[in-house]
Formats: C-alpha cells, sequence, structure tokens
C-alpha cells in the first residue's frame, strides 16, 4: 500500500485595543455573541436529538438481518470501525503512524492541533487557551523550531520565528482524511525544517463528501462550535464548500480565576477534484478570528515587568492547484501550485505574510529493483512585520527564495526481503545558502509480519527573518546601585542554519487481527544551535541612564538527544481495541544550548469500546512527565517558571450511532484534576491552566 | 469573574445533561446495533455459499452441509454463527467448522484464512489446490499467494477482489451478482 506521506505523493478590521475601555468593548462583545450563540445550539441540539430519536425509532422497526442482505447491500454499508493494521506502514522505513477518521471521530476532540495528542511520541502541550507547543523527539516551545507541518502539501512552517502558528490550522475535522506524522528527520523528500519530524494533514477527496454533513458541538471549552460541509457532482469532477465558527472559552490561573485567553474563529473554503488518469485539485480556504491575549513585557522600572492585555486579528487565505498523471502502477508525476496569505497582529509584534510555492515531483521505475522519485521546487515568502516596544525588526521587510531539487532511488537487494533507500535534497536559499539534506535507509522484512529498519538522516534548520534581523527585549532587572539593566536578544546575519545526523532504528511486527507493535530508538546529533552569546553592555541615556546587555543569536551549541518510542495496538476482541504508548526522551548535558522544554516520560493509553446498540464507550489517559525549563548558563535568564509538574489527564467519551445519519456523543476532558498547567511562557507569553471540561456534540448526515 | 464561569459552568452542565437524558432515552427504545467491520465479512461469508456453485465432488453426499471454516484466530466472534442461524430455504444445510492449524483443514468449502495465518499463508492455501474450496482471506498478497476472494475496505466500506482464473481451475462457478460487486483481478 502506498503510504501517501513518505511516497510524497482577509477580512479583519485592523485594530489593536490597548487601552481599558476598547478591551471592555471588545470583551462584552465576544460575550454577547456567546450568549446569543449559546442559546440558540442549546435549542438546536435538543431539535436535533429529538429529530435523531424519531429516526432511530424508524430503523428500530426494520431490524437489519445482515444474513437477508442482498451483496450489493454489503457492499454499501458503512462500518462502524476498522481495526487498525500495522500492513500499512509495515513497509516503512521510519518511524510513522497514521491518525485515521475512525480515531479522529472517536478522540473526542474536536481541534487539530489536539488531536495530535494521541500520536505516539509527539510532545503536545497547550500553552494557553490559543497556543501550543507540539514537536517529536524534544526541543519543543510555542514556536518548535524542528517540526514541519504540511496541509495538504502546503507548508504551514512559519518563517518569521520558525514554527507553526496552531490556531489558525484549524480545519473541520469531517474534512480530514488521515494525519500521517513520522518522527525523525523528513528533509529529503520535504526540504529544510523537517528536522525531529513531519506532520502531514491531508483532506478528503471530494469524491468521499457528497451530501451533506454537521457537526456542532457545546461545551465548557467549546462555546459553541459548529461544522457544515456540503458536497455533490460538479461536471464530471467533485465539490465540497465547508464552514465552521467556534467560541473558544477562556482557561484559569492557578488560583482557578478566569484568564485572558478566550478566541474565536471563523474558516470557509472549498475543494475540487477530477479523478482519474490525469487527477486534477483546486482548492482553498479564508479564515479570520479574534482572540484575547495577555504577554510580560519588561520595563526599566519596578517591579520591571507590566502585564499588557489585548486582542490579537489573525486571518488569511490561501489557494492550491494540483495536477497528477498516473503514468502506470510504479509510475506518476504531480505538479502543484500555491498561494497562501496569513496575517497576525498581536501586542508583541504584527506579520503579514505572503508566500507561492511551486513543486514538481515524478516517480518512475527502473528496471525490477529501482524505484525512483526525484522533484523540484520552488518558494518565495515575504513578509512585512511592524513591531512593538517588547520585539522589533529591521528591517521590517524580508523576502526569501527557496529553491530545491531532490532525489531518491528505492532499490529492492533481495525481494520482498531487503530494500535500501537513498537519496538527497539539494537546497539553496536566500538566508543561508545551499544546504545538503541526504538520508540512507534499510528496510528488511523477513516475512509479512515483522520489519526491521535502520536510518542514518541530515537535516537543517534554517534561520528566520527575526533570527536575523530582530531585537527582543527579554527581561529588566536593577543592579545593587538601582541602575536598570535590560537584556534584550540580538538577531544578526552571522548565524547560519542548525544541523542535525540523526541516527535511527526501528522494529515492527504485524499480530494479524489481534494487533501490532511499533518501536522505535533515536540518536540525535545537533551542531550549530542556536545559543546566546551576552555582548558588551552599552549605557544608554534614553529614556534615562540605565545598561543593555546584549545576547547575540549565535551557532553554538552541540547537542544530543536519544531515546525510544513504542506503540502497541491490541483488539482483545473485534469490538475492543486498545492502543497504548510508552516514550523516553533524554536530553545531553549541554541542555544549556539547546531551547524548549521536554518531559523525560511521557505514556498513554487508549480504549475503544463497540457496545450493543451502536453505543460506544472510549476513554484516553495521558502521562506527561514534568518539563525542566532550560536556565541559560551564560546570562542566568529564566521564565517566571522553572518547573512544570508531570499530569496525568484522563478522558471519557461516550458515543451513540443511533443509524446512518445521526452520531451522539458526549464526554469529559481532564476528568482526574481540576486544572493543570502543561507549558511555559519563554518570551513573555502566559502560560494558564487547562480546566476539567465537559461537552456534548452531534453530527448529521442529510 | 470566579461567579460568572461557576454560572456558566452551571449552565453547560444542564444542557449537557438534558440532551443526555433525551439521548439516552432514545436508546433505550432503538434496538439496532451498528454492524462491525467482521459482522459484514461474516455475512459476505454467508453469501459466498449462496452465489457459488461448487462441483458435486466437492460433497460427500447430496445431503451434507456447506461447511465455511475459519482457518487461525478466529475474528469473528459469534457474528459468524449468528449469521447461519439463518438457514437457507432449500438447499444444503451451512455450518461453522474452525481450524486451529493448517494441518486441521477438514473437509469444508470455504475457508476464511485469518490473518494470524500470514506467515504460512502460501503454504496452506497450496495444501488446498484441485479441492475446490473457496479461499478467502485479506492479507495484501492473499491473491498473489493463490488465494480466490480477498476482502477490502476502502473508505470504510467492504469491498471484494476475486482471482476468476484460480475459481475456475478450482471447478467453482460464481454468480453473475457476486462478480458484478467485486473486483477481478489476477495473481
Amino acid at each position: 500500500m502506498e503510504f501517501g506521506g513518505l511516497s510524497r505523493k482577509g477580512c479583519a478590521r485592523e485594530y489593536r485595543s490597548v487601552d481599558a475601555a476598547q478591551r471592555t468593548a471588545s470583551h462584552s462583545a465576544v460575550s454577547r455573541l456567546g450568549r446569543f450563540a449559546r442559546s440558540w445550539l442549546a435549542a438546536c441540539l435538543l431539535i436535533i436529538t429529538l429529530a435523531g430519536g424519531i429516526l432511530a425509532a424508524d430503523d428500530a422497526s426494520e431490524k437489519l438481518n445482515l444474513a437477508k442482505a442482498s451483496l450489493e447491500d454489503l457492499a454499501g454499508i458503512e462500518v462502524t470501525s476498522v481495526s487498525r493494521r500495522a500492513e500499512e506502514l509495515i513497509a516503512t522505513s521510519a518511524a510513522a503512524y497514521v491518525i485515521t477518521q475512525e480515531d479522529i471521530r472517536r478522540s473526542g476532540m474536536t481541534s487539530v492541533p489536539e488531536l495530535l495528542r494521541m500520536v505516539p511520541g509527539l510532545d503536545v502541550a497547550r500553552v494557553n487557551s490559543s497556543m501550543w507547543a507540539i514537536s517529536s523527539r524534544g526541543l519543543n516551545e510555542r514556536f518548535a523550531k524542528m517540526m514541519l507541518v504540511l496541509i495538504d502539501g502546503r507548508s504551514v512552517y512559519t518563517p518569521l520565528f520558525s514554527g507553526v502558528f496552531w490556531d489558525v490550522q484549524d480545519l473541520p475535522l469531517s474534512t480530514v482524511e488521515r494525519i500521517e506524522v513520522i518522527r525523525g528527520p523528513g528533509a529529503t523528500m520535504w526540504g529544510a525544517n523537517a528536522v525531529n519530524g513531519i506532520i502531514n494533514i491531508i483532506t478528503k477527496n471530494a469524491k468521499d463528501t457528497t451530501g451533506s454533513f454537521a457537526t456542532a458541538a457545546y461545551g465548557t471549552d467549546e462555546r459553541p462550535l459548529g461544522d457544515v460541509r456540503h458536497g455533490g457532482k460538479i461536471g464530471s469532477g467533485f465539490y465540497r464548500v465547508y464552514a465552521r465558527g467556534f467560541q473558544q472559552d477562556n482557561f484559569v490561573d492557578s488560583s482557578g480565576d478566569d484568564t485572558h485567553d478566550a478566541w474565536r474563529q471563523r474558516r470557509g473554503g472549498f475543494r475540487m477534484d477530477w479523478n482519474g488518469r490525469d487527477s486534477y485539485t483546486l482548492q482553498g480556504d479564508l479564515y479570520d478570528g479574534r482572540e484575547q491575549e495577555a504577554f510580560a513585557f519588561p520595563t526599566l522600572l519596578p517591579p520591571f515587568t507590566e502585564l499588557r492585555t489585548g486582542t490579537s486579528v489573525v486571518s488569511g487565505g490561501n489557494l492550491l492547484g494540483r495536477w497528477s498523471r498516473s503514468i502506470s502502477d510504479d509510475s506518476e508525476m504531480t505538479f502543484q501550485a500555491y498561494y497562501d496569505r496569513t496575517n497576525r497582529d498581536s501586542l508583541q509584534f504584527g506579520e503579514k505574510r505572503t508566500t507561492y510555492d511551486l513543486d514538481f515531483n515524478h516517480r518512475f521505475a527502473s528496471g525490477s529493483r529501482h524505484s525512483i522519485i526525484w522533484g523540484l521546487g520552488y518558494r518565495n515568502t515575504r513578509d512585512s512585520t511592524s513591531s512593538s516596544d517588547m520585539i522589533m525588526l529591521d528591517p521590517a521587510r524580508s523576502t526569501r527564495r527557496t529553491a530545491g531539487a531532490f532525489v531518491q532511488d528505492d532499490v529492492t537487494i533481495t525481494k520482498n526481503r531487503l530494500r535500501l533507500t537513498l537519496g538527497s535534497k539539494f537546497e539553496d536559499n536566500t538566508h543561508s545558502g545551499f544546504e545538503l539534506q541526504p538520508n540512507l535507509r534499510l528496510l528488511y522484512t523477513p516475512d509479512d509480519r515483522h520489519t526491521l529498519w535502520t536510518a542514518i538522516s541530515r537535516a537543517v534548520r534554517t534561520p528566520t527573518h527575526g533570527e536575523h534581523d530582530a531585537r527582543v527585549n527579554l527581561m529588566a532587572f536593577s543592579l545593587p546601585d538601582d541602575t536598570p539593566v535590560l537584556l534584550f536578544v540580538r538577531g544578526g546575519h552571522k548565524f547560519d542554519s542548525e544541523e542535525l545526523t540523526a541516527y535511527e532504528l526501528g522494529y515492527r511486527s504485524d499480530l494479524g487481527t489481534r494487533g501490532s507493535v511499533d518501536i522505535a530508538a533515536f540518536y540525535n546529533s545537533y551542531n550549530k544551535l542556536r545559543m546566546l552569546e551576552a555582548g558588551a553592555p552599552v549605557l544608554e541615556f534614553s529614556p534615562f541612564p540605565h545598561l543593555e546587555i546584549p545576547l547575540d543569536i549565535v551557532n553554538g551549541g552541540h547537542h544530543h538527544t536519544h531515546g525510544a518510542e513504542i506503540a502497541f495496538n491490541w483488539n482483545f476482541t473485534p469490538a475492543w481495541r486498545m492502543s497504548g504508548s510508552y516514550t523516553w526522551l533524554s536530553r545531553g548535558l549541554a541542555a544549556a544550548a539547546a531551547a524548549g522544554a521536554d518531559p523525560k516520560n511521557q505514556f498513554s493509553i487508549r480504549s475503544q469500546l463497540d457496545l450493543p446498540r451502536g453505543m460506544e464507550m472510549d476513554v484516553s489517559a495521558y502521562y506527561v512527565g514534568r518539563l525542566d525549563l532550560p536556565t541559560d548558563a551564560v546570562t542566568g535568564v529564566q521564565s517566571g517558571i522553572q518547573t512544570v509538574p508531570s499530569y496525568l489527564r484522563l478522558d471519557l467519551r461516550l458515543g451513540w450511532r443511533a443509524n446512518d445519519s445521526v452520531a451522539i456523543s458526549i464526554g469529559a476532558r481532564n476528568i482526574l484534576d481540576k486544572q493543570h498547567l502543561e507549558f511555559a511562557g519563554f518570551t513573555g507569553e502566559q502560560a494558564t491552566e487547562i480546566p476539567r471540561s465537559f461537552y456534548g456534540q452531534v453530527a448529521l448526515k442529510f | 469573574m470566579m461567579i460568572n464561569k461557576r454560572s456558566r459552568l452551571r449552565k453547560s452542565i444542564v444542557i449537557i445533561g438534558t440532551c443526555a437524558l433525551v439521548a439516552l432515552q432514545i436508546v433505550s427504545r432503538a434496538s439496532c446495533r451498528a454492524p462491525g467491520e467482521y459482522d459484514i465479512k461474516a455475512a459476505f461469508l454467508y453469501n459466498f455459499s449462496q452465489f457459488v456453485e461448487w462441483p458435486s465432488s466437492a460433497f460427500k453426499d447430496a445431503n451434507s452441509p456447506i461447511v465455511i471454516a475459519v482457518l487461525g484466530d478466529d475474528p469473528f466472534g459469534r457474528a459468524l454463527d449468528e449469521v447461519v442461524q439463518e438457514q437457507p430455504t432449500g438447499g444444503r444445510r451451512i455450518i461453522v467448522k474452525r481450524f486451529a492449524r493448517p494441518r486441521d483443514i477438514d473437509h469444508c468449502q470455504v475457508l476464511f484464512v485469518s490473518t494470524s495465518e500470514k506467515n504460512i499463508e502460501k503454504s496452506a492455501l497450496e495444501l488446498l489446490n484441485g479441492k475446490s474450496v473457496l479461499t478467502v482471506g485479506e492479507t495484501r498478497d492473499f491473491i498473489k499467494h493463490g488465494g480466490i476472494i480477498r476482502f477490502t475496505v476502502e473508505k470504510r466500506k467492504i469491498g471484494l477482489e476475486v482471482n476468476l482464473e484460480r475459481a475456475r481451475s478450482e471447478n467453482l462457478k460464481m454468480s453473475s451478482k457476486l462478480l458484478k460487486i467485486a473486483k477481478v483481478v489476477k495473481e
């Protein structure tokens, strides 16, 4: 089977509410909208539930008799649950995991980043209501710089400060086909910044979303959330349109009081597909949102920090076209082009970004032993930023061009037994020049049930606009003689790419219908990691005499991490399936040079139980170990909190598929504790605590 | 702020609670159970016995039943036994047998090869050459290993792949109704 990923196939009003009056106005507008939507949603939920009951009663009267069902009927029935099999992944020489539609449906999650919690080896930490830090294999932070994220082949990794703004990647989950997560480098195929892993979000072909589908959720977090999708035939192809809107409640601080991080967003989009020997896809999205925000700004007067609150305005849109021609079973070529625009206006900085991207790749077989894939790509991304008195970018604008080519050969050494993969990416970009990113992989399958693989690869993380041109005021304090001191981070053009050489080893076992086991171990050796180096203090006289100490961004750190991930699926019976994972990560001694904070141990266990009468009961538990925040050895700079305690999160979901058109679920998240903290702010972000939450959801097909 | 949060929480609980109550009430009225993957596959196996014609040499005598057998770990649970409770009117009776290992395979007409037998699938299928057994499986290489019908799952629906040449060489006649929903493939 083709493993899609590995085989590689604005309307926001401009304003910034800084004064209290405006803030209050915007806040009350948010809550007014919430109350209105809430009462309506409650009424709708009731009506839908009642309607569902009537439909269900009809259905019950003609009890489904499978023995009497015709062959056509049998072939047309959608199964409620498909047991996960490792077969799909058995021939993959990387640490990979796929979130299926069944996993999505039964997770009880309502957003893409939250859904990623189930992926073995991925550390998902919610900084506050609208910010996430997500990375595999360490160095996790809000701007997780080593993790590349693609939505239908479109990169959503931001070259401003690196990382992903997860708040604006919130697709309706009912349009997601699957999410493929690869831990470890994937730079040969995907290019720079696919260092610690890649997340590939793949949406459904429009052919599979004909008819109408709606989801409405309401809970203590979702207040409310709604998705609608409609699709059909258009000429010889298919189309779908969708709309999504939600309002997310604020979280709480350590004493349980409301924090300033509620947000709302609306989004719409379409996708058209013409399938055949030549397949064409055209798709696009538009979104806008408002997010309450709070940041700590350093000040020169005691208490040297000031908490400012405001509202971020985010908006964006994209348009993507893809043409692929399948020449034969072993040969295919794809051409893709996209345009993407994002705007973000927050208290800390503003960014408007426009990206054009072209990508071509061609896969073909040469003889019976070689399967070759090669490709060419070009990306132009330019931004225009606005500064605050904490983060300043000079020059405010930057354009980055990346041109790249890659070639990879899959060589069958012994048929069905031994396969060697050898390839490299050759990339040239305006910020760090030429980059070579090769990999070598070996896959051994002694039989259909066992796979052993190993890989050596190199990947780089390219410098961002921020690392070259930003000044970030980090913190202020006073000397014993009361002279104020301001520490600031200073970007510089000397800063070059960070490099990784990764060594990986993996084993996979397919136990047939009973389950599967997947084990991967790695040793990552990083070079030229970003470090801060204190420069000579400067006496500044404006607005009054004070000392400023620059911290220059330099390449210096050598660092290594190693760890292992174990994941399993076990089907006790066809109706009771369990999966779990354990992740162990060890950071080397030179941790001072490394960014982010990572748990040493993580485990998860999920159970899916099919009950009679279309009922389902799902339980998930996640344990994430303690986070020790890095303390910079040179400067002694620390953020306000030094450790984030470990937590155990328990989620419960009860679902009921009344019939083919109605499904209802209720659930609770974080049952075990009233609230807990998952991360900390690094550059002024305010980490808030995630409260226990309850929700109800109705999905309707019509 | 605190009070506001609590009252909102209370309101939410009331709303969710109401929905849960209504849902429960409906659940207690409905009596259908959504079919799982293996419920449908079991029904398919039953249907194969009705849409495939065996040569008379495949049976001991005119009264002997059609035997649907499972080789290896049984993924069906009770589904297969439940589905054969509905016996066809006229024609042969249908019974279900289970074999743990290939050497246990006894007289049968339909043999479902569980994925637990993956490693020895090919040799197990070779054992059945010329015995007019309709072999059914679901591993990726089932057809390549000499099987006749392979279950596929695509977009949550169960599909069939049929190796027609192999069926013919085993003297099995497949009804056009069966072929209509299947995809004919070669080894």
